[in-house]
Order: C-alpha cells, then structure tokens, then sequence
C-alpha cells in the first residue's frame, strides 16, 4: 500500500494518478510499491528504523514543459504535494527524497536536452536531466573550446545542483554554481511558464545577463519551493591555455592563520581556482600512532606538542593545493606571486611546483590526470570516500579565517565524542572551500543499512551539530530533508522574519501549498497549521 | 563520443565472438545492454586510470582478491536476478537505480550484457 499524500483518501489519489496518465501517458507515471520504493533516499538515515520515513507516494516523469504545466495542474485540482528532482543524485543531501512523505516526485529525467552551447559567449542552456557527463559528452562531440565546472560526482545536474547550492572547482566565478547561472525557466505553483532575467523578454537572450530589470527573484528557486526549473543558463568558462598547480606547506599548526588570509587575498584576486587544504600532519599522516596517542589524552595536545611531533616528523603541518588557469606566461607568474606573498610573511614555507598541463589535451591525459575535476571533466572518483553504505553531510559555513577552523575542530570533535562516533575532526581537519566566499566545515557521518541504532545516534549527533553551529553564529548551506527544519530555523534574525517572510510569499503563490511543502524548512499554511 | 563509440563496436564484436545463441534479436539485446552499462555501470565498474578510480572495480577487487574478475563486464558467474537485485536495491555504497534511469526493458537488455560470456 503506497503511502498517501496527507489528507488525501485513496480515491482521490487513484483519480489523480489517472488524471496524471492522461496528460503525460501511463509509462511516465510511477505508481507500485517497488517503483516507488526507488525514490528513497539511498543513503538513507532512517534504514533499519522507520524506512519509510520520507517516501513518495508516486512519481510522474514529464518529458516537456508543458507536461510539467499539466501535472502542476492536476496536483493543484486534488492538492497533491509535488516534490521536483532533476537527476535526484543528491547523495548526502538527501537523494531523490521528498520532504513532505506522500508527495508526488516529479522526476525530470527525461527533459534532458542541451538547447544551447554558445562557444562565443561562454553559456550553455540546458533543461534538469542533463548531466554532467550530458553536457561534457555534447561539448566534446562538437568540438567546442568552453569549460564546465563540475561537483564531484558527475551524473549529477547542472539545474538540480545548482538548485541546491551545489559547488565546484575552478575560478570562484564558475564553481559557486547558482552564482554562474545566467537566467532561469520556471513553472509557478499554478502552472504558469515563467523567464527570468533577459528571458523574460520575448525574443530575448536567456543566457545573456540574469538580473533583467526589477527584483531578482531567481534565488526562489534555490531550496525553496516556489516552482518547477525547466531550463537554467550557465556562463561557461572559455578553455584556458594552461593549468598549474602548485604545492604550499607551512610548518606549524598556527600558520593556518596567515596562509588562510593569503589564499583569501589569492581567492579575492581572481587569481586562483578552488585552493584545496589539506594536512601533512594530520591527513593521510594522520594514523601515526605518536600523533594518536598524543590526541587521545585527556584534553588533548597543546600546539607546541603537536608542532614538535610533526618537525620529528619532517612534515608540514598544513598544505594547500592552489590552481591557476589561463596564459602560461600568467599562471606562472601567479603562482610566483603566490610564492612570494606566503614566503615573505611565514617562516618555513615550503613551495612544491607542479607541473604545466596545456589544453587542449587528449582523451587519455585527461583520463589519468590527477584530479579531473579542477579541469572541468566529470567522473565518478570521489565514491572512494563514502564509508560503506553511505553518509550524511553535515556541512557548516563559518568565515573565512583560520579561528573558525579550529573552533569548529573543538565544538564538532566535542560532539562526535560524546556520541561515540570516534574521535571526528582532528585539529589538522581543515575547510572545504568550494563556495569562494565562505568556508564549510563537512563532516559526513557514516550510515549503516543495518545498524538502526547506529542510523539513530548519527541523526542525533546532526541535530546537536546544527545547535552547536548556531551558538557559534553558524548555519548549514544544505541539508538533509529530516534537518531542513531545524536548520531553518537557527535563521532566526528578528524572530525568524526570513521564514515567514517565504511562509507569506508561499501562502500567496502557492494557495494550495502543492510544491514541495516543506523544502528549506518552509511550508504551506495548511501544513503549518496542523503542525501546530 | 568517439571512444564511446569504438568501445560498443568492440564490445559488440566479443558479444558475437562469445554468445552462443548468437541470433540477431539477441546480439540487439546485448549491444543495447552495453550502452546501458556504459551510462549508468562503466562510470564506477570501468578500468581504473588510477587506484582511487573506480569504486566498484576496486571494491570487488579487494572483496573477492582476484577469485573472480573485478570488472562486472568481464566476470561469467553473475545471473540475471543476482544483476536485478543489487541495481533496484543498492549494495553497499552504490545506489539503487530508478527506472528512469534504468528501465524494465533496460534491465533485460544489461542482464544478456552482464551474462554473455556465462558458461552454459
Ligand atoms: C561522495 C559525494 C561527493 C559529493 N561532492 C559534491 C560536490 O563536489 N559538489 C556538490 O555540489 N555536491 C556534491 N555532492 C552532493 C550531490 O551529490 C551533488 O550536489 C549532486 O549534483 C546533487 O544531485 P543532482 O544534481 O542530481 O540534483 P537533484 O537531486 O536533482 O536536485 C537537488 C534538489 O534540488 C531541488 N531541485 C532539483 N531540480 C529542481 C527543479 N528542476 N526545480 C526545482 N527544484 C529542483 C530539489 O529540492 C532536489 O531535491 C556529493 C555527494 C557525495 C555522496
Ligand atoms: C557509484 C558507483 C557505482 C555505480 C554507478 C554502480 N555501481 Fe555497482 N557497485 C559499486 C560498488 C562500490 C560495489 C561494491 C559494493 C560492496 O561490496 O560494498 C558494487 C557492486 C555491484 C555488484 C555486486 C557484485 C558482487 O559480486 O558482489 C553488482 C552486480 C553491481 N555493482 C552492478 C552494477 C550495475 C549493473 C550498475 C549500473 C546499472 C552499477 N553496478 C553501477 C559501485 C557502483
């Protein structure tokens, strides 16, 4: 028996499936128990507990955005929850999930066409089931000189990443990649075709410039639950003649405060791309058993400890990648910018060069380059990362500076002790710095498919994370649907005005509250009322 | 799409070379199966470019240490419901695929893939 939207008796549902196979045929509508079962979030936290905690009750898979318009109808006509995915990989966020159990997916696979790549202007227009590795593969076969930046894992979407405030690796400008969208379809609540941005104009240039003229309301879109993104704008990067990276190390754990501000100084330039973190000391090093004994005492090491163990060591205790792309003659000079900043300010700096990569480069250099991502070629590598039956993120912005860092080691470790969930962040954990103008601080929980008390204990370790973070004047950038809410609500300036002001815009599109109730900790009148 | 393109040609040729059924009807069956395979399997249970490339391959190399291939395409024990049952529900880290994704009918075109070289 599937389980129903709320509110809704099984007739009804039955004649709105029906109404749902007439406008888009039966082959697209995804009714039986096992076909539903497939919209779960795979890395699921409720396994072994309450499985069907937050499943859908049946997916429509339009192929047009006029079938997108027809089910939008329908569900307004029955009040069925919608709950849209583009390619639903959303692993760790909570995949192709809803956020309301009963809702309806409305699974967008199939409107998976590339409409435009302008090699002259640098954007691209695609509809949400293209891919990554879609609009890699399109590019490619036509030849053309134009970059995407890409997350990780390739199989996901340009819109339904974006969509989320997903992240990527080249120049700041790209990889924050709602920030490089260039304009955006949407289909409203009540079934109207909307264009933002110089697509509002008819005749006009979608991928042209994203404000147009009055309030930019695009930023709806993202987490939020004001409609349906049928085709989204990118702004690409032309292919850049060369790519270097090069290797910094400083020696001692407090050094991360100037280098931070350094590779800030780089980031704010434009001068690099994604600068990757890391720790000698503390990453793959950090199994050295000194280094463990010395962090498993009570309250754990002094600095000057642990910086005496890493110079017997003969490593750093801090590294960062940084990445340049454009004319050979600049990356270099860049990088001996770079080198020179660093060197002049911290004692013991060590520069490691890479190598020059010149573009374009063939399938097979590609193919073994070190970390294909930074040169915008999708791919599956970063799976070696997932423990075995997958993760929950828990991913915290803090700014930008070394401090935050290590108060965030402290207050997370504090909590992953406490749960018994192993030692968590060591004081070599360093930021994830994707989004340019913001750190996050990730840490992924493991799950189990088994191990109920496990699932429980990692649920309830996310939940003192986001108290935790909120203390400290920190947020989530993504989530989950089972922590929207609470997330949402540690955003709460001048008693919570940001929710419901969203809560007053949705009452106001969104009458029938059908699209994607709850989705960023935001839901219709009708469910907030019963919720009270 | 070239090397796409040449890889379903060679895979097409083993699939001749190998099946024992051998018909026109069966050989559609399995060159569709490979391209199954190359969108949704390769990109995880293809030749590793390094060893922290390819999860799958690497995860079945270190399970079965070599007793059976580590790439799917090249193993000939898998059976058609063992293919079914770990693509709907998942095993370990690898996801359970939609139909969407993977259809009915793609599903039966990757199981003759995945088994064209099983003893008989
Ligand atoms: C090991 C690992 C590494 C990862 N690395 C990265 C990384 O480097 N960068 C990164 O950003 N993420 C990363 N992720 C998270 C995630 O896998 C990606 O962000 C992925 O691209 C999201 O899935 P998707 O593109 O299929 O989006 P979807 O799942 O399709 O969409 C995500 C959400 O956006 C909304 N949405 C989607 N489409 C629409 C639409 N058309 N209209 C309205 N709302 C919509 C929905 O709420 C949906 O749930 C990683 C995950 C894992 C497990
Ligand atoms: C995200 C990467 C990923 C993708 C994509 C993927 N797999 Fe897997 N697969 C794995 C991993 C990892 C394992 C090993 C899991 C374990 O043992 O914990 C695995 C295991 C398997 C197994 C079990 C083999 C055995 O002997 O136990 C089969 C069968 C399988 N995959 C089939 C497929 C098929 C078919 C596809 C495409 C439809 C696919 N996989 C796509 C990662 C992936």
């Amino acid at each position: 028996m599937a389980t129903l939207p709320p509110g809704i008796n099984d007739q009804t549902f039955q004649a709105a499936l029906n109404e749902f196979r007439n406008a888009i045929g039966a082959d697209w509508v995804f009714s039986s128990d096992e076909d539903v079962a497939l919209y779960r979030d795979a890395y699921n936290p409720f396994w072994g507990e309450d499985e069907r905690t937050l499943e859908a009750s049946a997916a429509v898979a339009p192929d047009t955005t006029e079938e997108v318009q027809a089910i939008v109808r329908i569900a307004n006509q029955y009040q069925i929850p919608l709950y849209p995915i583009s390619t639903g990989k959303n692993l760790g966020y909570g995949g192709s999930s809803p956020n309301l159990s009963g809702s309806v997916v409305v699974d967008l696979k199939r409107m998976n066409r590339v409409i435009e790549v302008s090699e002259d202007k640098n954007y691209a227009i695609v509809e949400p089931g293209v891919s990554y590795f879609d609009l890699y593969n399109y590019i490619q076969e036509r030849g053309l000189r134009v970059w995407i930046d890409c997350p990780d894992p390739g199989w996901g979407s340009p819109v339904g990443n974006a969509l989320d405030h997903g992240v990527g690796y080249t120049y700041n400008r790209y990889r924050d990649h709602f920030g490089s969208h260039a304009g955006l379809e949407a289909v409203l609540p009540n079934g109207e075709v909307m264009r933002t941005g110089m697509g509002a104009i008819p005749g006009g240039e979608m991928g042209n410039y994203r404000y147009g003229f009055g309030p930019e309301i695009d930023g709806l879109f993202v987490q939020g639950n004001f409609g349906i993104v049928t085709k989204m704008a990118f702004h690409l990067m032309p292919e850049p003649e060369a790519y270097y990276s090069g290797r910094v190390i400083v020696p001692r754990r407090q050094d991360l405060i100037p280098l931070v501000k350094h590779v800030n100084n780089l980031e704010d330039l434009g001068l690099i791309g994604q600068p990757e973190y890391g720790s000698p000391a503390g990453g793959f090093g950090g199994n050295n058993p000194e280094l463990q004994e010395l962090l498993a005492r009570p309250g754990g090491a002094t600095d000057a400890e642990l910086d005496a163990l890493a110079a017997r060591r003969g490593v750093g205790s801090w590294s960062v990648n940084l990445q340049f792309y454009g004319p050979e003659e600049s990356v270099l000079a860049n990088w001996a910018f770079a080198r020179r900043k660093i060197a002049e300010d911290i004692e013991g700096a060590q520069f490691e060069p890479g190598q020059v990569y010149r573009f374009p480069m063939s399938d097979e250099d590609k193919r073994t380059f070190p970390h294909r991502v930074a040169i915008g070629v999708p791919n599956m590598e970063i799976f070696r990362i997932v423990p075995q039956d997958g993760l929950l993120y828990f991913s915290a912005l803090v700014p930008r500076s070394a401090e935050a860092i290590f108060r965030g080691q402290q207050v997370f470790g504090e909590i992953y002790r406490e749960m018994g969930l192993g030692p968590g962040p060591n004081p070599y954990q360093g930021a994830a710095t994707w989004h340019p103008r913001t750190f996050i601080l990730i840490n992924g929980f493991p799950l189990s498919r088994t191990d109920g008390d496990l699932n429980a204990r990692v649920r309830q370790a996310f939940r003192m994370c986001i108290d935790a973070a909120a203390e400290e004047g920190w947020g989530e950038y993504r989530a989950p649907p089972a922590f929207a809410d609470q997330i949402m609500n540690a955003y709460s300036f001048n008693g919570n005005v940001l929710r419901r002001f969203c809560e007053d815009l949705k009452d106001s599109v969104d009458p029938n509250g059908i699209m994607a109730p709850g989705r960023g900790g935001i839901w219709p009148r009708r469910l907030r009322e019963e919720q009270a | 799409m070239r090397v796409k393109s040449l890889s379903i040609i060679l895979l097409a040729s083993c699939a001749g070379i190998f099946s024992t059924a051998g018909n026109a009807q069966d050989q559609a069956l399995v060159e569709h199966g490979s391209q199954v395979y190359d969108k949704w399997c390769r990109i995880c249970h293809g030749e590793p470019a390094s060893p922290i490339d390819m999860v799958g391959t690497q995860k079945l190399q270190e399970r079965y240490q070599g007793a059976v291939p580590a790439k799917l395409e090249d193993r000939t024990n898998l059976t058609p419901e063992f293919i079914e049952t770990i693509v709907r529900n998942g095993l370990g880290l690898m996801p359970f695929f939609r139909k969407i994704e993977v259809s009915d009918e793609d599903m039966e075109a990757l199981q003759a893939y995945l088994t064209r070289n099983n003893p008989n």
